[in-house]
């Protein structure tokens, strides 16, 4: 068996006991990329180089006796928002050309802190706007799955590296569903965990009251372990919360008495056949565990996306405001100050971003504030209020991660609404704060993946993970893998 | 809610500080408006009487000493950030164009 079929914690413990070495963990990382980046674009850059010093390095120390960490050897990609001290970070972006961080995330920390080897940068839309990895400058990523199809987005590169096997763990950012969209789309699993568990310093900024950091793995458990060496109150991030900290939960055997919710509203008219078809089936399953399932409503679900778009478009033109050529990324000539924001601006940013900036600039222009920004705000609170009172008579809500299948590469190029509804079903989440995960639940009619979304209240990320992993020990889903890279 | 009134894409553009191309004033002169319609369903939603939320969660302010922190290892200030990225620099300090007026720098 190659050693990319192990899991995450399969790989540390097979480091950590000295039957596989970190070097030859980040060795077969390297040419699976180099086997199947060209064809999926889902890393930007990799840094061979760094990864096998790395690997060395903890080789070293743990010839000196250092307990091995939790994600001892384990290769990871990062998607490229990530800092990580003197590395390029592009965002996707033309405008980050020749940047280098100038200090490491604290997300990424906790990573290198538990004995992870970065291996590469993950390929996103430009910024994190995008739900399909499309709006990169570095080209779009393909989904392993299907060349012709979208890998969903935006943090589509973490999500394709770890479907096609190049790395057994990745992080992602989610804003609006960027790291469980993705993860459906591609067949993995991925945790947007509760707003504030993970401190978002060195995170590039989309929405900031939206933004969190996450995992992609093929297990649970191995979101779990990520989850516990990122979490934790921080001092360079205030939103940071003082219960952020996570030990990893215990694997439940079943699932007896847990109340699951079904939500009418994710499962209504615009969610495909085929996905509420998988949907359906897991919902038996996680009856056979023993679950109560009980109808639920969140009455404004439909308001979520413009919603979403109000509060993510202003808080994304206010900070990409920083992006001006002044002290650092590509700047454009020109005779004076004003000129050189405008071009360098204009050059830099590709147009998914610009329609962002501009539609934000207008919510928060003066006259349309109150209308715009500070109604999505309101309606804001009467989302998170439906999640609570859901939350009163329910431990978990699940419901398809995605509604419809994987576009093909450029089909929603003319029309970005129709990109923008991809994420009624995760942004909801975003502007509750409340955890969220997509496991994988099947495949569709053509054999593409279909991801099983895990809602849980604000701090239960520890419930949801374990719903997931009872129902991944009870499937073989997470097994299945695209034909290419198949076991 | 009002009826949105979207300025010129040309003055957004530049309250934004973007230059666009002409392809792009057209493609989002014509989109902008469209997905601000969408946006307008928002208005069906009664919130009267109903706070905001800026953040999803209740957030306690966090007090700390007003002094220099030591930022630690592993993170470049100062000069060295200038010598790291800045696209125009001299004697450790970053370099603009004249603010008004000026010759192409």
């Amino acid at each position: 068996m190659s050693l990319l079929q192990l899991s995450a914690s399969e790989m540390r413990d097979k480091a950590a006991s000295g039957e596989v070495s970190p070097s030859e963990l980040v060795e077969a990382s390297l040419a699976a990329i180099e086997a199947h980046n060209k064809a999926l674009g889902a890393f930007i850059s990799v840094d061979a180089e760094g990864a096998l010093a790395r690997a060395k390095e903890l080789e070293a120390a743990q010839a000196r006796g250092k307990e091995p960490g939790p994600l001892f050897g384990v290769p990871v990609g990062l998607k490229d928002n990530l800092c990580l001290i003197h590395q390029p970070m592009t965002c996707g972006s033309r405008i980050l050309e020749g940047y280098r961080a100038s200090y490491t995330s604290t997300a990424v920390q906790g990573l290198l802190d538990a004995g992870a080897i970065p291996i590469g940068r993950c390929n996103m839309d430009e910024f994190a706007f995008g739900s399909s990895t499309e709006h990169s400058c570095y080209g779009p990523t393909r989904n392993p799955w299907d060349l012709e199809r979208i890998p969903g987005g935006s943090s589509g590169g973490s999500a394709a590296a770890v479907a096609a096997r190049m790395v057994p763990l990745s992080l992602g950012s989610d804003t609006g569903g960027s790291i469980r969209q993705p993860a459906a789309l591609c067949g993995v699993a991925g945790l947007k965990p509760t707003y504030g568990r993970v401190s978002r310093f060195g995170l590039t900024a989309f929405g900031s009251s939206l933004d969190q950091i996450g995992p992609f793995a093929r297990r649970a458990r191995d979101l779990s372990l990520a989850l516990q060496a990122m979490a934790g109150q921080a001092p360079r991030d205030a939103t940071t919360l003082d219960a952020a900290a996570f030990p990893p939960p215990e694997p439940l055997m079943d699932l007896k008495g847990l109340k699951v919710g079904l939500p009418a509203e994710y499962l209504g008219e615009g969610v495909h056949p085929s996905i509420r078809a998988q949907i359906e089936a897991a919902q038996k399953t996680l009856a056979q565990l023993g679950a109560d399932l009980i109808p639920i409503q969140l009455p404004h679900t439909e308001y979520a996306i413009p919603a979403y778009y109000l509060v993510a478009t202003s808080e994304a033109s206010s900070n990409l405001a920083r992006f001006d050529g002044v002290r650092y990324g590509k700047r454009q000539k020109a005779g004076n100050l004003e000129d050189l924001y405008l071009e360098t601006r204009g050059k830099g940013f590709g147009e998914e971003a610009k329609r962002r900036i501009l539609l934000g600039v207008f919510c928060l222009s003066a006259g349309y504030i109150d209308a715009y920004y500070v109604k999505a705000l309101k309606v804001r609170t009467l989302l998170r209020r439906d999640f609570e009172e859901a939350f009163t008579k329910v431990d978990v809500i699940i419901g398809p991660t995605t509604p419809y299948p994987p576009f093909r590469i450029g089909e929603s190029e003319a029309d970005p609404m129709k990109l923008y509804l991809c994420d009624l079903l995760t942004a909801p989440a975003n502007l509750a704060g409340i955890p969220g995960l997509s496991v994988p639940c099947g495949l569709d009619e053509d054999g593409l993946p279909v991801g099983l979304q895990i809602l849980g209240p604000a701090l239960g990320d520890a419930r949801i993970l374990q719903v997931a992993e009872a129902f991944e020990n009870a499937t073989d889903f997470h097994k299945q893998a695209p034909r290419e890279v198949a076991p | 809610m009002d009826k949105a009134e979207l300025p010129p894409i040309e003055k957004l553009a530049r309250l934004a500080r973007l230059e666009l191309d002409p392809g792009e004033k057209e493609r989002l002169g014509t989109q902008l408006p469209r997905i601000l319609a969408y946006f307008e369903k928002l208005s069906e939603v009664d919130t009267e009487g109903v706070e905001a939320s800026p953040y999803a969660m209740a957030l306690k302010d966090r007090f700390r000493e007003d002094r220099p922190a030591d930022p630690g290892d592993g993170m470049l200030r100062g000069q060295d950030l200038v010598e790291q990225n800045a696209p125009a620099k001299e004697d450790g300090y970053y370099l603009v164009p004249p603010v008004m007026g000026g010759e192409e720098a």
